[in-house]
This record gives structure tokens, sequence and C-alpha cells, in this order.
């Protein structure tokens, strides 16, 4: 990926981000109370996006202007562009190191030079070995790993089939703790971004497919959670709205806080083994990735026809019939339909 | 293409067509930058490459899935494939944050922490050196080394440890248990690393400052910015690839099997440290692929965020070229191995 199509990806995904939380879409893969975050990140995005945009435009408008003052070398259009990003990290690479990284790349070149007389010599030299050249040969190595950066096998040593030694010398003329070779002037950084592609992919996902929160599909999927969590007072109200989570804690634990009381719960229609309705709810985690789901057993007073994936506000009472799950063996507790009404999705999706 | 005409209107040796000719320039000109490209690409690029540059690439991506939208929606339709992008989103847009954040704070610490305060990037570098009794430095140094150290190692900076918290919602202990493991093991790492290299010439310390690698970038503001962009893209991507890994098996690996490996002990938690291993997400959002995997125990979960960051593919490529296979070979295996025990011993304590 090139400066200008990393900047690019930067944009998409800053607006990406924005987008979800202006659409109040991001409840689908998040949690909810995650806006603040993602918004945050979305304009820190934007303003790298919009800093980087402006010094990359600005370092090639100098260097257009000194390569057509110098005439030497032509930059071809956008092509070009790189060609430009060479000579000018050469450029400051040499402005920017101070004399002493300047003597040290001197005496790189000195000694490379040096080595290449040496490198007529066939290769098998030992590093730490006793010939004359060695202490030169180090020096070499040495100093080319420093200069050259990123690429720690010079052209030079690679070229007499000299290959760095695993505890070998690379390190060995560097004073503990000092400065890594700081950037040579021969090479500018380059980093592989190949990666950023699947961005682009997440990026584009969300903003032109918009994925919808996960259905019935993930639910018959996976295990329903265990419902053995902390159980609190029920809450007053007829009926009592409760969460699928909260209604199967109760029911595991043994149902006496519900005796008598009608409860409503709201969640989707998934098909059982048997293509019996259950009820269920995705539970989020982090993200829609770790929802697991609470299901809910319904039995009782039920219309005909429930299609998978439908919402629906149940209101009913609290039964003793248990279920297994099919996929994990956990209990799936049931409740006694009183009555069934379809609505709408709610606003979000998932129980946290 | 406005560049590429008013270098051809400047050009002395006048390609034919100069301003009038601006399309058929364009090929001219990728033609002619051909030797400088092939230097630069060793023997990686293909013909079609020259010729579709990443923007070029970029704007046909973007705009093919704008024009394609009613083929792409209804390919994916309500199944599976739905399923699949929903997680694989959602693993991007739940770690995206703790990417941006804490590719913000490295770059902060490369660009503007003093090296001769840190001794080189931070991380195992400074591990070392806050290890190894250094002479000259001050007790000033060694605290900004201590803190940039701690902000930037993947067991206790605060980005990581934030990220773990929400990924694990209503699970503190799985942040001590990390931040613990965590510790133990670099800890552990430096001592090991320290008895390696022992017989290095230069030290430890200057084995640690040519296996860290990123030495190579400049500082102060241009070298933040640049860094803030590349770091995003990179540490975002393999975040990116980690949530395709994730929503792939969740949901086209039969259920029954995943079922059965999350719940065979020890082996999910091997099976995850090997996961991080191969995945090699940057701490901070590797919180988020181990929550995604929300059927593995939470020791299993713990073992990919304490190995995974010490012990990756992507650590592994770099030690190997700055140290030589040899001491990767050795180094490597021996980390994981103190992470997976780390884990269990800290997981069994407090988890």
């Amino acid at each position: 990926m090139r400066r200008y199509a990393q900047t690019a990806l930067l944009v998409l995904l800053g607006g990406m981000l924005i987008k979800l939380v202006a659409t109040n879409t991001h409840v689908r893969y998040v949690r909810a109370g995650y806006a603040p975050l993602l918004l945050l990140t979305g304009v820190v995005l934007l303003v790298v996006a919009a800093v980087t945009l402006w010094r990359d435009l600005r370092s090639d408008a100098i260097t257009r202007d000194d390569d057509t003052i110098a005439g030497g070398l032509k930059l071809d259009g956008i092509f070009g562009v790189d060609r430009a990003r060479a000579a000018r990290a050469a450029a400051e690479a040499t402005r920017e190191v101070g004399a002493v990284h300047r003597d040290r790349a001197l005496a790189a070149g000195r000694a490379a030079a040096a080595h290449e007389g040496l490198g007529e010599t066939p290769g098998d030299l030992e590093p730490t070995g006793m010939h004359a050249p060695t202490t030169a040969l180090e020096t070499v190595r040495t100093d080319s790993f420093r200069t050259d950066g990123r690429r720690p096998v010079s052209g030079a040593a690679a070229g007499s089939g000299l290959r760095p030694q695993p505890s070998g010398s690379p390190a060995s003329a560097v004073p503990a703790g000092s400065s890594p070779a700081s950037s040579g002037p021969t090479t500018p950084i380059r980093r592989r971004t190949s990666v950023g592609w699947v961005l682009v992919a997440a990026a584009v996902s969300v903003l032109v497919i918009a994925p919808p929160a996960l259905g019935s599909f993930s639910v018959v999927r996976a295990g329903t959670l265990d419902g053995s969590r902390a159980v609190g007072a029920v809450p007053e109200g007829d009926p009592v709205p409760m969460t699928l989570a909260e209604y199967a804690a109760q029911a595991t634990a043994g149902g006496q806080a519900l005796a008598g009381r009608r409860v409503r719960l709201v969640g989707f229609v998934i098909a059982g083994p048997r293509r019996e309705p259950f009820l269920a709810r995705l539970t989020m985690g982090c993200c829609a990735a770790g929802a697991q789901p609470v299901k809910i057993g319904l039995t009782g007073d039920l219309p005909g026809m429930l299609t998978a994936d439908t919402w629906v506000e149940v209101v009913g009472v609290y039964t003793d019939q248990v279920g297994h799950d099919p996929v994990n063996g956990a209990p799936i507790p049931y409740i006694s339909v009183v009555e069934v009404a379809t609505i709408e999705p709610p606003a979000n999706p998932y129980e946290s | 293409m406005t560049d590429s005409r008013q270098n051809g209107g400047v050009d002395p040796g006048g390609r034919s067509g100069g301003w009038v000719g601006g399309h058929g320039d364009a090929s001219g000109v990728a033609v002619a930058t051909e030797p400088a490209v092939e230097t630069r690409r060793t023997g990686r690029a293909s013909a079609w490459r020259r010729r579709l540059r990443s923007v070029e690439a970029f704007a046909v991506v973007v705009v093919a899935a704008i024009l394609l939208r009613g083929i792409l929606v209804d390919l994916t339709g309500t199944g599976p494939r739905s399923a699949f992008l929903t997680a694989f989103v959602s693993v991007v847009v739940a770690g995206l944050p703790f990417v941006v954040l804490g590719s913000v704070a490295v770059a902060a610490i490369a660009a503007f922490v003093p090296r001769a305060v840190v001794g080189g990037p931070p991380g195992l570098a400074g591990l070392v050196r806050a290890l190894t009794p250094s002479t000259g430095a001050s007790r000033r140094s060694a605290v900004v080394a201590g803190a940039s150290f701690l902000l930037a190692s993947p067991a206790a900076s605060p980005v990581v440890l934030a990220a773990t918290a929400v990924a694990f919602p209503g699970q503190p202990t799985m942040v001590l248990a990390r931040f613990v493991a965590g510790v133990v093991t670099t800890a552990a790492m430096g001592g090991l690393w320290l008895w390696f290299t022992a017989r290095t010439p230069g030290g430890p310390a200057a084995a640690a400052t040519a296996a860290s690698g990123d030495g190579a970038d400049a500082q102060g503001w241009p070298a933040f910015w640049a860094r803030c962009r590349i770091d995003v893209v990179r540490s975002g991507g393999v975040l990116a690839v980690g949530a395709v890994v994730v929503a792939a098996v969740t949901v086209w690996l039969p259920a029954p099997w995943l079922d059965a490996i999350a719940h065979s002990g020890l082996f999910a938690v091997v099976a995850m440290a090997l996961l991080a291993v191969l995945l090699s997400v940057r701490a901070g959002a590797d919180a988020f692929v181990a929550a995604a995997l929300s059927q593995f125990p939470a020791v299993a979960a713990l073992a990919f965020l304490v190995v995974g960051p010490v012990a990756n593919l992507r650590l592994f490529t770099r030690q190997v070229v700055r140290l030589g296979p040899g001491l990767a070979l050795r180094f490597a295996p021996a980390t994981v191995l103190i992470g997976l025990v780390a884990t269990l011993v800290i997981g069994w304590l407090v988890l």
C-alpha cells in the first residue's frame, strides 16, 4: 500500500466509525456504550489522515520543484512519487543525522569499499576468525548492518557469501544501549502494508453491505448461556419486563420468585431441533462475534405459525418444564405463554 | 493525472502528446518508470502490479463495491455468510479504537522520548536495560526508561489493560490475571534473554536492541505522523486478519467440534496459545479476538493474551532476521513455554 492509499484507508475507517455512531448502527456490532470511544477514534483517524496527506502533498511539491531545477532526475507524474520519496528520504536523512552518523556512514562506505576488494577471496570466512583481514571484515559487517537499517545483510556482505551468524556480530560493535542505526542515507524506511487490504474489506463491508445483527443462524449454532448468575429480586410490574438472561437465571434458581407473576420477554424466534419454537436473544460480551445466546422454550398457548427471526413480545408465566440444549447440554428453561405479539426489532438487538 | 500532464509539459524529451495526450501519456509513463520499480520491489513485481497501483486499486475496490451493492447484499443473504461478515466486522470495530490508541502512544514514545534515555525502541530493549545494572544512567533517565517500557510493554500498558477490561466486561479478574501473568512472563523472558545472550559480543542489551528492530526510525513530528499512519494500517490489518479467522471459526467450524475443542481442558489452552502465535495480533486488540471465541474457557483466553504478545510469528521473523535462526529458534519456543506455565499458574490462582 502506498502512502496515499494508506491515507485513503484511514479516511475510510474514520468515516466508517463516525457513520456507525451517527446512524446508531454500531449496536449491531459492539456494545451501545462504546459510542464515545468510536467517535473519538474516528476523529483521531481523520486528523492523522489530514496531517499526513498535507505533509505528503507538501513534500512532493518541494521535491518536484527541486528536481525541475536540478534538471537531472525527471519525475513522471503520480507514478514517480516513490522515486521522489526515495530522493527526499535520502536528502532528509543526510540533513537530519548528526555528525556522528555521517561519520559512521562514511566509515561504512570506506569499509564497504575495502570489503569489496576482499570480496574476491572466496567466502567462508569466520566472522571471528584469525586471519589478518578479520578486523576489517567486522567493521564492514557491523557498519553495513547499522547503516542499512532494515536489511541486515548488505549487498556487499551477501555478495561475498558472508552470512550473519546467530550470536554474531551484527550487535558486536554496538555499544550497549546506544542508539540503533538511525536510518542511513541509503534506504528509505519501507515496511509491508499489504495487510491493510483486509481493513479495506472490513470498511467496505460496513459502508456498503452493512451486515445485520446476528440472528437465528448464530443462535442455533451456539449453546445456550448457563443460567448460573446471581439472581436479584423480581422487579415490580404486571407483566414484569425481564431480559431473557434474568428469566433464565430465576428459572434455574427454582422459580419461586416468579410464582404468581406474569413476565414479559422480548426476543426473536428460532426453530428447535424438532421444529418447535424457542425464544432467543444474544448476550453481547465485547462484540457481536463473542455474543452468546440465551434460549427459552415456549409452551402453552402458541399461535400456529411462528417464523424464525421474527421478533416477538411474549407474556407468560413460569413453568418448571426444562429442556436441554443439543449443542452444549445446558438446561433450557421454559415459559408458559399467555399471549404473543409480533413486534418491530428493538433498537438494540442484543442484551448486555 | 494532473501531475502526469504537468511533468509531460516540462519534459524536454517530449513524449508525443505532451499536454494533449494525457491518457496516452500515463501508460507510457508507467513503462518508463519500470526499472526504478523493479529495483525497489525485488522479484515481487508482476506486470499487473506495476500498472495497478494501490491508490488506483483502492478507488476501483470502493467504486466497484458501491456499484455492485445490490449483488453483494444478495450474495451475503441472512445465513452463514451474513453471520460471518457481522462477526468479522464486529471484531474489527471493537478492536480498532485500541489499535489507534496504541499506535499513537507507541509512535509518541518512539518519536519524542530521547533515544539515549530508552536505549533503543521501547519493549524488550527497555526491559533488558532496566534489568541490567547501568553505570551511566541517572535516576531520572531510569524512571523515564521504566515508564516507557511500561507504556509499551504488552503486559502492563494502560492501553492494553483498558482494552482487556472492555473486551471482558464483568470479568475484572481477567485484567488482573493478564497483568500478573504478563509481568511474570516478561520478567522470566528477560532473565532467559540475559542467559541466552550472555556470550553475545556487546552483551544482552545490544542483542535486545537488534532484536527489537524498530530502531531505524527518526524522531520528531514527521516521524510521529508517519509512524501513526503506518502502525494503524499494519496493526489494524493484522487485527482484521485475526477477525477473519475467528469469524470463520465461529461460523463454519461444525458446532460440536468447536464445543469439543473448547472443553478439552489443557488442549484448549495450548490451542489458543498457538492461535495467538499464528495470528500475531497486536497487544491491545488481541483481547477482542480472544473474547470473540467465547466458547473457550477463561484460562484459554488468558493463554492467548499472555503468549501472543511475547511470542508470535511477526516477532519471530524479525528475530530470525536480526539475530539469526539459531538464537531465535531457541528463544521463541522457550518463551511460549514460559507463557503457558505462567498462564496455567496465574489462571489457577486468580481466575
